[in-house]
């Protein structure tokens, strides 16, 4: 009895163990293959970097190169599903603007649910009473105290 | 002026000095120069540059475009703003919340937890391993067949990583928070990286911040753009 109990616990732990280390492995990434997913990209900002003020029409008209590496010059981004804007705002404001709300929104809203787009919304209202209704307590209620 | 009346007052000072320092230190305003540099599945990329302003008492953010064209975006309330010339070109109402973009939660000392806990997310697990804390957020009940999980992961007291989920537990996104730096003792991420899953194909997107300036006393009217007269 006493060693199926001891091999259970180990079992166990063993098990707790994997899911543990699973969800370690999600945050990972390979550097290199971004690097080099990149490099166009990195060649153009150092040429902006070192031209200040110059636009990508300006590249275009002077028949410079490294306006080629841009496919869409009004935002082609990798998070609008649907290859649109998500209303009519470029895909990097989402991402990098809003956060995790606007990484839903564009996910969801790209699948062109009503019903999702109704959850977004409640999900959203719903977060914004409740951070007001938290500060309404917290200035109310503690600042009393 | 009497000895109780001494110590009240004494006390008084006592526990609201107090209540100040165990709030933590907050910032006002920050301002960075950015690129954000897209590689999407199809071969597609893009590049934007420019400089974004933000006052979490105006709760606009203004991105000051440069490249690939001259153009502003600003995000008041929820509507968010094109202008260029000086001129309205499109205003489109949005999700948009000044209260969880990165800015507003790192001068507010809330990026460890990506704002989540001010939400109706619920933190539903813990967890460590090595050097992460991983916490798993849920959407609430009625949100599940929608909304996936969040996991945050936070190392050495900084945000870390971000893993977002489809409802069926697939990942979707994930972002990667690097090269953290330090301004008049706010800790701001330079690095960015996020990939985008979609049907098992990745696309990217890397963000950097540079030369970031914390609560400035210049450049107000940077920090706020009169909306009230624009008109399309």
């Amino acid at each position: 009895m006493k060693k199926l109990l001891v091999l259970a616990s180990m079992l166990i732990l063993i098990s707790v163990g994997k899911s543990m280390a699973g969800q370690a492995d999600l945050f990972s990434y390979d550097q290199v293959a971004i690097e080099n997913q990149m490099a166009q990209l990195n060649q153009l900002e150092g040429y902006v970097l070192d031209n200040p003020g110059i636009t990508l029409g300006q590249l275009a008209s002077e028949g410079n190169a490294l306006a080629s590496m841009v496919s869409d010059p009004n935002g082609i981004n990798g998070f609008n599903l649907t290859n649109d804007r998500v209303f009519g705002i470029p895909g990097f404001l989402w991402g990098c603007v809003f956060s995790w709300v606007g990484v839903l929104v564009v996910y969801l809203v790209g699948k062109d649910s009503a019903e999702t787009k109704s959850a977004i919304i409640g999900c959203v209202v719903g977060a914004v009473a409740y951070s007001l209704f938290y500060g309404v307590y917290y200035f109310a209620v503690l600042r009393i105290y | 002026m009497n000895l109780l009346t001494r110590s009240a007052l004494l006390l008084g000072c006592f526990l609201t000095f107090f209540a100040i320092g165990s709030q933590g230190q907050q910032y006002n305003r920050i301002h960075t120069e950015f690129s954000v540099k897209v590689k999407n599945a199809s071969g597609g990329q893009s590049l934007t540059m420019g400089q974004v302003f933000y006052d979490r008492n105006n709760k606009q953010l203004i991105y000051y475009v440069n490249f690939p064209e001259k153009v502003i975006w600003v995000t008041s309330d929820t509507l968010v703003y094109q202008i260029k010339d000086d001129k309205l070109v499109s205003k489109t109402a949005t999700f948009s919340m000044a209260e969880f973009t990165v800015f507003h939660l790192a001068l507010n000392s809330h990026l460890q937890d990506f704002g989540l806990k001010n939400t109706r997310y619920i933190a539903t697990e813990v967890q460590r391993e090595g050097d992460l804390v991983i916490t798993t957020w849920s959407p609430p009940e009625k949100a599940r067949a929608q909304l996936g999980n969040i996991l945050v992961s936070v190392k050495k007291k900084q945000l870390f990583g971000v893993i977002f989920q489809d409802p069926k537990g697939m990942v979707i996104r994930k972002q990667f928070f690097e090269d953290y730096l330090l301004i008049r003792g706010l800790s701001f991420p330079g690095k960015i990286i996020e990939i985008n899953i979609n049907n098992g194909i990745e696309s990217y997107q890397v963000t950097s911040y540079k030369n970031v300036v914390v609560d400035e006393m210049e450049n107000d009217n940077k920090y706020y753009y009169n909306t009230s007269n624009l008109h399309l």
